[in-house]
């Protein structure tokens, strides 16, 4: 679930919970700019669908920003 | 800070050559009246009607209810900062109220245009409605008004409550000169040690977040709509309609404000059960997590800091609102403040909360229904013989049906009682 209210979707137990920008925007931020807003959105996106691949054993939060950062090193670690 | 409230019941209204109160007979000079509204530039179109309980007619659309009070001793205006009205600190000396009459707005005009915030709100003055909404049995002076269609909405909406609040003032001005039949004096004295300090805490919406403006009109603090930091207010500014204005509910009006229930009893009770400390009034509908987790530590913070050890929270709305609402009431009780929770419910469905946010801290909660009307169980209301604003009304979950506002209508979707002003008892099976 990707939410701007992460603290709600944690205590009533969504599994994956994805920080989302505000309420009025949840999947992009028109402050950046039509082109970064849309990379903005993908980001996010992609978070969601990478979190689906993580074993999670209850309520887990992941910040779109630390959770890619970390994937996008693990990866070049990898390499 | 003392405040003498002085009340002018009002049993009967009729149209007359004058304004005028007498002996609890208000009258109104409709025509004079009128005049005034016009001379605003603003304004396209005014009229005023009369409602009175157990009458066969519908008000609709029902902006706000605005019960006439007027400044008579000490600083400052009633329902301050509202339409360019003063700022200065109100609280202090004497106010005078008519008792038993409301100036209602009836007015198209929306509080924003950025959609969602439908005035959906009407009064009807005999039948299954009027039993339960407190205006019903009130005599309602109806302010039937219509702005320039060119101008900005924000505009429209200063322009129709002032002709409200216009109506209102020359109203409570007919009793500025007279002895109230009725008075009571509102000073938090110094009591006991031994009893319990009590906070107040009213949540009020902001429409900042839904309408993208930092001026849009709705229920405002000293005329201030905006998302903004908890405000201390001592109880009294309260009565002088500090707090006023809209949102989109039938308890959230200026009316329910100066009447809160909640307000009053807790000052009854002060020196008795308990010493009531002060209001500390946060606005909802902050758009992030952080800004709702913040705004309730912050109000939580200030409980505290006027050594509270109980408090009363309310609020006016609804949805996300309910985050920071619920957080200010953990935020209170980990600091050690006992807190009770005034609210209305969701439906309750199988084995679910009707809470958003059930939190093991809220453990001391008032409800006062359910706030779907449909839960009620009302039905459809009754045709009536007389509407007083439009003759047609849009209706349907998706806003895509007009129907006549004299007929058969499904009663307004939300039925919130923010402050406990309904007597509806429920059996719990």
């Amino acid at each position: 679930m990707v939410t701007a209210i992460y603290g709600l979707a944690m205590t009533t137990g969504a599994i994956r919970v994805v920080k989302g920008k505000r309420i009025e925007h949840v999947l992009g931020d028109p402050n950046l700019g039509v082109e970064k807003d849309r990379a903005y959105s993908l980001r996010l996106v992609r978070t969601g669908l990478k979190v689906l691949e993580e074993a999670v054993s209850g309520p887990t939060f992941f910040d779109p920003d630390e959770y890619m950062k970390a994937k996008e090193q693990e990866a070049h670690h990898a390499a | 800070m003392r405040l003498d409230l002085g009340t002018f019941p009002v049993e009967e209204v009729h149209f007359g050559s004058r304004t005028h109160w007498k002996d609890g007979s208000l009258e109104i000079n409709s025509e004079e009246l009128v005049k005034q509204i016009m001379s605003d530039p603003r304004i396209a179109h005014a009229k005023i009607e009369l409602a009175k309980p157990g009458e066969s007619t519908r008000i609709w659309p029902v902006r706000d209810v605005i019960e006439p009070r007027i400044k008579v001793k000490g600083p400052g205006t009633v329902y301050p900062g509202v339409c360019d009205r003063a700022i200065i600190t109100v609280g202090q000396g004497v106010t005078h109220r008519l008792a038993g009459v409301a100036v209602i707005e009836v007015s198209e005009v929306l509080q924003h245009e950025a959609g969602g915030d439908f005035t959906e709100v009407y009064i009807d003055m005999s039948g299954p409605w009027a039993k339960i909404i407190p205006y019903a049995s009130l005599l309602n002076v109806c302010v039937v008004v219509e702005p320039d269609p060119v101008l900005h909405v924000d505009i429209k909406n200063r322009a129709v409550h002032q002709a409200c609040l216009t109506v209102s003032d020359a109203l409570a001005s007919t009793v500025k000169d007279l002895v109230p039949p009725q008075s009571e004096v509102f000073e938090l004295k110094p009591v006991s040690s031994s009893l319990p300090n009590v906070v107040y805490i009213p949540c009020i919406h902001s429409p900042q977040a839904m309408s993208g403006s930092l001026s849009t009109f709705c229920v405002s603090i000293y005329g201030i709509t905006q998302l903004t930091p908890p405000w201390v207010l001592h109880p009294n500014e309260l009565l002088d309609g500090a707090i006023s204005g809209p949102y989109r509910t039938p308890f959230a009006t200026s009316w329910a404000l100066v009447n809160n229930p909640v307000l009053l009893e807790m000052y009854r009770r002060h020196g008795t059960d308990f010493n009531f400390v002060t209001c500390i009034a946060l606005r909802t509908e902050w758009t992030k997590q952080y800004e709702k987790e913040l705004v309730a530590l912050q109000t939580a913070k200030y409980a505290s800091l006027f050594g509270a050890q109980g408090a009363m929270v309310t609020w006016d709305a609804g949805g996300n609102e309910f985050m920071e609402v619920i957080r200010t009431v953990q935020a209170c009780e980990r600091l050690g403040i006992k807190t009770i929770f005034l609210t209305s419910e969701d439906y309750s469905a199988e084995g679910v909360s009707t809470m958003l946010e059930p939190i093991p801290e809220a453990d001391a909660m008032t409800s006062t229904g359910f706030f779907p009307s449909a839960a009620l169980g009302l039905g459809e209301l009754p045709p009536v013989e007389r509407v007083i604003g439009s003759p047609q009304k849009v209706v349907g979950p998706l806003r895509d049906q007009i129907v006549p506002t004299a007929g058969k209508l499904t009663p307004p979707r939300r039925y919130d009682d923010h402050y406990g002003f309904n007597r509806l008892t429920c059996v719990e099976t």
